[in-house]
């Protein structure tokens, strides 16, 4: 049987089954009229509400909920309503939202007519009394169940508290897990991406832990201003954030995607200053340096002579039996028709990467349990073209723990390619191996250039490739960010400006909830600062807050309640993130490390505690999931019949 | 049999707008339109998210989008492709959101009890394989055989170009019979 044929007969099944399925759970309803949607705002409306069947409301999957919260929580407490005709009446939001207030709850996700709140009280209905609700309405109701599929007509209010079934030794996994973040999230992540405000350059740190850093590309301005951004001296930041190894600053790796000056400027600098472990090369300088009238800046030719160096240092410790010393190391990445012209071919296989394959060492150190490079690019049919089409293609992947537990987050770095090559990457990779193409942060290749999506044909008619907007949608993480590195996106383009383009950044935002993030807007235009994404156990990649890489942990821990636990909970790991973080836009005057800031006034009616941290950072976790901080813009019940 | 449709005509036929389409003038009862409609779309999503009632609540939505519209929404051509399009969108939002409280719940494992639809054993393998596919390649999919529609109507309902459905289309077959050790044989039809 062809895979057709199968598909043929379960499509065929599929329409049966339903339609059976839809029949039967009409026969109980005495009115033989097919089953109306149920728009609340439709019935309030007046127009034919007398008879639309009763609009019945619930939580999207109440049992998967409930097995979650099979032991009582000890300090977070959940409460669901389930409320008929909740939608129908706006008031219910308001009541819930005045309780939530009145007792520092925390709403954790809206479903429907469904809410789901946190509360520091031990007792959820003292926290949010959902039975006051039918009450406050007017209406007669009793308590009713969890859900309204387990209540009977007349509409009803559920709480979960004191209907859920008993304790599971297995359960309550969603409660452990807020309040494990609860801890957790007060301690900045150990583990994440910074990228730099560099201008329209990419400069990206990945910190793996407090002895592994990664950096990708460099465009140290050594100076204020590059057009109209504001920029970070990131070699001087480097310097004084990163490990030492023997008294000097160490990075264990540095990645060129690409040998333009907006991805190495500096690097000469970082050299001199800090030790680095390995370096990640493509082929294409090599290519390059026998090719007439190519222009490297000063930086490029500074890395291809140690390229070069590392070799020559790689193969002799080859020939002695031994492996290169740390500061010696070269990795190889792609292949090039030209290789054996060039001395880095007799290096021995374990010092190349192709695409399609991953790296999990960094300066020749197992880093697997936290760090993987999946290398998508430069493609050897590349090999010839423009530089930019030769950029190395990553996706990083940071992790956090193993097995079920884990937590993992997806870079996806592109350097500077534009839409052919990007196209090749997705149809090599998407069929075979998606996970591949997962991401949670993007860093918009080309520096937010339009070429990513668009082409013009010969006759100078633009054309927007959706179809890899979609794959980049279809790929991206719930709660995903993009990330332009670039100056300011100005508002609209003139011919020829670009990147970074306003219709890239338009339509980048048409594929994520949130808005890109631009290294030289944020948090604002006249002092940026490095945008830092950290692995939060059980999150994933989360964008660090500036207002958090500030904060004086123990202090507003202490106002949470947490007192000596969190000060336990700091990690001296937590501060190399921090730092980076930390290492603020000139003309700021943030000092490195956790230095005692004034503190920026809190928004009145905020309690600290949901701020930034805990039950505030779950909430907001699942807000960025569900793409909204309210209840649906058009409160159609979860109906069910 | 293609499909279960009262008067004998194909969903794609319907989808499509080669049988009868509404004028301006003459717009269909929107009662009579989701009656005929939604079991189809029920099922659509019930094919992508094996979740009865994730189907039900997003083809509700999408009626009720369309029941809000339906002044506009009647009059275009393919009202069935545009309420297909909404109910992808949202099952989208919800994959999204499912496999984010799948990983914070660490339950993996299939829905139970009344939330699944009693289908034929030995198509149970095929369907969760198909829901393992890429989102993209899933649609295409489930759109080609449960719709019964042609590539061109999946790309006006995807909003992607005709060659994508193509590629998507091509790719999900081959993975899908490499998952499951059958033959591509027969291409599309």
């Amino acid at each position: 049987m062809t895979i057709d044929d199968r598909l043929r007969q379960a499509a065929d099944a599929l329409n049966e089954a339903v339609a059976r399925r839809l029949e039967t759970e009409q026969q109980p309803q005495s009115s033989t009229a097919p089953p109306t949607p149920v728009n609340d705002r439709a019935a309030t409306g007046g127009s034919g509400s007398k008879t639309m069947p009763p609009p019945e409301l619930g939580l999207g999957s109440p049992e998967r909920y409930a097995k979650a919260f099979r032991e009582p929580p000890e300090t977070s407490l959940v409460l669901f309503t389930d409320i008929v005709g909740s939608t129908a009446d706006g008031q219910v939001f308001d009541i819930i939202e005045a309780r939530r207030l009145a007792h520092k709850g925390a709403v954790v996700e809206y479903l429907g007519d469904g809410v789901l709140a946190v509360s520091g009280k031990d007792d959820a209905t003292e926290a949010i009394p959902a039975v006051e609700i039918p009450e406050q309405l007017g209406l007669s109701q009793s308590p009713g169940t969890l859900s309204r599929r387990h209540a009977a007509d007349p509409p009803s209010v559920g709480r979960a508290a004191g209907d859920l079934p008993p304790p599971d030794p297995t359960g309550s996994e969603l409660v452990r897990l807020l309040k494990e973040q609860s801890v957790t999230n007060t301690s900045l992540p150990e583990r994440g991406v910074v990228f730099w405000p560099v201008g329209t350059g990419d400069s990206t740190t990945v910190v793996v832990d407090d002895e592994h850093v990664l950096q990708v590309d460099l465009h140290d301005m050594a100076s204020a201003d590059e057009d109209d951004a504001v920029v970070v001296p990131v070699v001087d930041r480097l310097v004084e954030a990163l490990p030492t190894r023997g008294g000097e600053p160490y990075l264990a790796v540095f990645a060129l995607t690409h040998a333009d000056a907006d991805h190495c400027l500096g690097f000469a600098e970082l050299l001199d200053r800090v030790q680095i472990g390995e370096l990640w090369a493509t082929p294409r300088l090599w290519r390059e340096y026998l090719e007439d009238e190519v222009e490297l800046c000063e930086d490029a030719q500074a890395f291809q002579a140690e390229a070069e160096r590392r070799v020559t240092a790689t193969l002799e410790a080859v020939e002695a039996g031994a492996e290169p010393a740390s500061g010696d190391r070269i990795r190889i990445i792609g292949y090039d028709t030209d290789r054996d012209q060039h001395p880095y071919a007799e290096l021995p296989d374990e010092y190349f990467t192709y695409p399609g394959e991953t790296i999990a060492s960094l300066d020749g150190e197992d880093v697997s349990a936290a760090f993987e490079a999946f290398v998508h690019a430069p493609f050897k049919d590349d090999c010839a073209a423009a530089r930019n089409d030769t950029s190395l293609a990553m996706q990083l992947t940071l992790r956090d723990g193993d097995g079920d537990g884990a937590t993992g987050g997806h870079v996806l770095l592109f350097g500077d390619l534009g839409y052919a090559t990007l196209r090749k990457i997705f149809d090599l990779t998407a069929p075979e191996r998606p996970e591949r193409l997962a991401w949670d942060v993007l860093l918009a290749p080309h520096h937010c250039s339009k070429k990513v999506m668009y082409t013009t044909s010969p006759t100078g008619e633009e054309e927007l490739h959706r179809d890899l907007l979609d794959d980049l949608e279809q790929h991206g993480g719930d709660g995903a960010r993009i990330v332009a590195s670039s100056r300011p996106i100005p508002a609209s383009n003139q011919p020829g400006d670009n990147p970074p383009h306003a219709k890239a950044k338009a339509r980048y935002e048409e594929i994520v909830a949130d808005p890109l993030l631009c290294t030289a807007e944020y948090p604002s235009t006249d002092a940026p600062r490095p945008i830092v994404f950290g692995l939060v156990a059980g999150e994933g990649l989360v964008l660090v807050p500036v207002e958090d890489l500030e904060a004086d942990l123990s202090e507003d821990l202490a106002a949470a309640g947490w007192g000596d636990r969190a000060m336990r909970l700091t990690p001296r790991r937590a501060r190399l993130l921090t730092t980076l973080g930390l290492a603020g836009a000139i003309g700021v005057g943030v000092g490195v490390g956790l230095a005692r800031r004034p503190r920026r006034p809190r928004p009145p009616g905020r309690a600290p505690a949901e701020e930034a941290f805990g039950l505030g950072r779950a909430q907001q976790a699942v807000q960025a999931a569900r793409r909204t901080d309210a209840a649906p813009a058009v409160p159609v019940g979860f109906g069910r019949r | 049999m293609r499909s279960n449709l009262e008067d004998g005509r194909t969903a794609a036929a319907l989808v499509d707008g080669a049988a009868s389409p509404p004028t301006p003038d003459t717009v269909e009862p929107f009662e009579e339109f989701m009656k005929r409609e939604r079991r189809l779309v029920v099922a659509l999503l019930y094919g992508l998210t094996g979740d009865w009632y994730a189907a039900e609540d997003f083809a509700q939505d999408a009626f009720a989008a369309a029941q809000s519209r339906w002044s506009r929404v009647g009059r275009l051509d393919k009202p069935g492709a545009w309420v297909r399009r909404v109910a992808v969108n949202g099952q989208r939002r919800w994959r999204s959101r499912r496999l984010r409280e799948a990983r914070l719940l660490a339950q993996q494992a299939p829905l139970a009890g009344d939330e699944q639809v009693e289908l034929p054993t030995e198509h149970a393998e095929l369907w969760d394989a198909i829901r393992r596919l890429p989102r993209g390649q899933a649609e295409v999919v489930v759109l080609r055989f449960q719709s019964d529609l042609s590539e061109a109507a999946i790309a006006e309902i995807l909003e992607i170009p005709v060659g994508t459905v193509k590629s998507r289309f091509h790719y999900a077959r081959k993975t899908l019979a490499r998952w499951l050790g059958d033959d591509v044989e027969g291409g599309s039809r």
